[in-house]
């Protein structure tokens, strides 16, 4: 390093150092990163070009939001007919499944037997909304917003929702403990197929 | 104890059952207790016990008195790390990162740093600031940053709610590791160089421009850990420069270093000498991935992921620890009382290596495997499935490292006394491109 006149500054109990200059290369990296940095800064502060976060955000969500319309434009959800939802209710593989959701997705409204919560009762003869199957798909498809009941047409399949309702309908009349006072007109279940 | 816990951390996650119904071995508390003892436990009691060894040589004059050494030490361990580490494995602690400690033994903590303080910096003053060694410089540069960032970090993100206290926290998980760890590690590797190569440092100038930068743009990092998060773009914007800036700096401050080692080889026989170097080594390499996982692209799929986790390893292990642990031994090769086993001392460097890499290669992949996996929007359990082998291989490379520290211990406290004693080295005659290492002899046998 014949370049460099290593002079020692200072010298402690052994400890010295030299007074060399910063190596050109080693300069030319400092100041080319500066300039990139400063001008990255403004690009991007100033929202120049595609790439700024709030761009990709907003490009992201209109993506999103088209996909998902146009998955359900071209699959609408046609809801079964009472016959295949009241056969589920005899089928212990789609019961199963009804069940596995309903633990995931309903208990914490309308409790672990379905005995009512913050949610009305789903196992006495009163409905608030309709107690037959057709009526009970529409309120779980479409929901109640308004009474906190969301809508889950689009959150869950469509033959997770068939099972939920064939689940719910077996469980008609089944008297869980600790139950929420009736609430709604009363209606006499669908007879279940083969039950 | 810190590696044991977290020893314990990884293998409950591929044994979850681990202790199941042993509260205090909860895995949300024994990651507490590793990360802080690693930093508190471990590397502040090696950077407090090397500033005794420095810092008499650094200023000329002893330290401020023994009895407040003592002191600092009880402070330390009985009050600050004892029923820290208790508090937390009781449950007691902060959500905050790097804070975990609570309120209680935050104020012994603050008040133990400023008796350091006072233990530590006055020499310097007197010295005068012409006369400061670039090691001088980082000493006090940690320790009053330190001071202020603490409370900084641990008390004021308990008072301040949401994003503002999450931002304040975020700015404190990088001071830890940049304004206290990394000026002291950095104090250890500028001292350690030139006094065991007995060659000076190549240049003040690049000594002095890397030490301004770095406590320059520190304090405007830690917001990279929020990226894409709900703090504003510009303080997100000012941090990812920052970040970038950063590792030029770093590239600055491993030039004059690698320049002042010329001739001291790969791999010198110098264990301290080897321990700094490969701190170095690992220093410029986890520097860049920072600067790089702070890019908006980047961050996009490591953020959350086990590539951070490898990326924290290769900070306080390979560039602290290994800082920390050449300081040690290069203290211990001037005390003749010390006992040294050189023996240990080897073993301790190649497993702490060994176990380093594999741990830094096998989460990063795995870091990337759960990225991917997140954002292609597989459901969540498929990303554990997939990353069960590399948590099999972290939690034997685990043990690994484990070793590796027993045996740094070992080679610290057993062996005969005086046995890693060096003969200083003296100057050279022209005082130009000659190594003297001058071990002496049993060193050398090594």
């Amino acid at each position: 390093m014949a370049q460099y006149e290593d002079r020692v500054l200072h010298e402690l109990d052994g400890i010295k150092e030299y007074d060399n200059p910063m190596p050109g290369w080693l300069m030319a990296i400092w100041w080319g990163s500066l300039i990139f940095s400063a001008a990255y800064l403004i690009f991007y502060a100033l929202s120049f070009g595609e790439g700024t976060m709030d761009a990709e955000y907003r490009a992201e969500t209109v993506q999103t939001v088209t996909a998902v319309q146009s998955h359900f434009d071209a699959n609408p959800l046609v809801p079964p007919s009472p016959a295949e939802l009241l056969g589920g209710a005899a089928n212990d593989a789609v019961l199963a499944a009804g069940e596995s959701r309903f633990a995931r997705t309903c208990a914490a409204c309308h409790g672990d037997k379905a005995q009512g919560l913050i949610g009305p009762n789903l196992t006495d003869d009163r409905w608030i909304h309709g107690g037959s199957v057709e009526q009970v798909f529409q309120s779980i498809a479409k929901g109640w917003p308004a009474k906190g009941m969301p809508p889950w047409g689009r959150a869950l399949r469509p033959d997770e929702l068939a099972a939920l309702v064939s689940y719910v309908r077996s469980l008609q009349g089944s008297n869980p403990p600790n139950p929420r006072a009736p609430e709604g007109e009363p209606f006499v279940a669908e007879a279940i197929p083969g039950r | 104890m810190s590696v044991a816990f977290g020893l314990v951390a990884a293998w409950q996650l591929i044994a979850p059952d681990l202790g199941r119904d042993v509260a205090w071995l909860g895995w949300g508390r024994v990651r507490y207790a590793h990360t802080q003892g690693i930093m508190l436990g471990w590397l502040a009691n090696a950077f407090f016990a090397f500033l005794y060894h420095a810092v008499p040589i650094l200023t000329g004059r002893p330290v401020t008195s023994a009895r407040l050494g003592v002191w600092i030490f009880a402070l330390w361990n009985f009050a600050v790390m004892a029923p820290g580490w208790m508090l937390v494995l009781a449950g007691v602690s902060q959500p905050l990162e790097w804070a975990e400690f609570p309120l209680v033994v935050d104020v012994v903590a603050i008040l133990a740093l400023a008796l350091a303080g006072v233990q530590f910096l006055p020499g310097f003053f007197r010295r005068g600031v012409e006369s400061l060694y670039v090691s001088s410089w980082y000493i006090i540069g940690g320790l009053v940053f330190t001071l202020l960032s603490y409370p900084m970090g641990n008390v004021v993100p308990e008072f301040l709610p949401g994003a503002a206290g999450a931002a304040i926290s975020g700015l404190w998980i990088h001071d830890a590791v940049g304004l206290f760890v990394t000026p002291m590690a950095l104090a250890i590797i500028y001292f350690v160089i030139p006094a065991a190569t007995g060659r000076p440092v190549f240049s003040h100038f690049l000594s002095m421009l890397g030490f301004w930068l770095l406590f320059f743009l520190y304090p405007l990092n830690g917001t990279h850990h929020y990226v894409y998060s709900v703090i504003p773009m510009a303080a997100q914007l000012t941090a990812i420069v920052a970040s970038a800036l950063l590792g030029v700096t770093v590239v600055i401050v491993v030039t004059n270093l690698f320049l002042s080692m010329r001739g001291a080889g790969l791999l010198p026989a110098d264990p301290a000498l080897r321990f700094v170097g490969t701190g170095t080594f690992f220093y410029v390499i986890v520097s860049l991935q920072g600067s790089a996982q702070a890019q908006m692209s980047v961050n996009q799929t490591v953020h959350f992921t086990d590539w951070v986790v490898a990326h924290s390893h290769m900070a306080m292990l390979g560039f602290a620890s290994f800082a920390a642990a050449g300081g040690l031994v290069h203290a211990w090769q001037r005390m003749p009382e010390a006992r040294y086993n050189a023996r240990a001392i080897t073993w301790a460097y190649w497993m702490l290596v060994i176990g380093l890499v594999g741990m830094v290669v096998d989460l990063t992949i795995g870091g990337l495997v759960q990225g991917e996996l997140w954002k292609s929007g597989a459901p969540w359990i498929d990303s554990v499935t997939a990353s069960r082998v590399y948590w099999v291989a972290r939690a034997h490379i685990g043990s690994i490292l484990a070793a590796g520290f027993i045996a740094l211990l070992v080679g610290l406290t057993t062996g005969p006394r005086g046995a890693g004693m060096v003969v200083r080295p003296a100057p050279a005659a022209d005082g130009h491109d000659e190594v003297a290492p001058r071990l002496a002899p049993v060193t050398e046998a090594l």
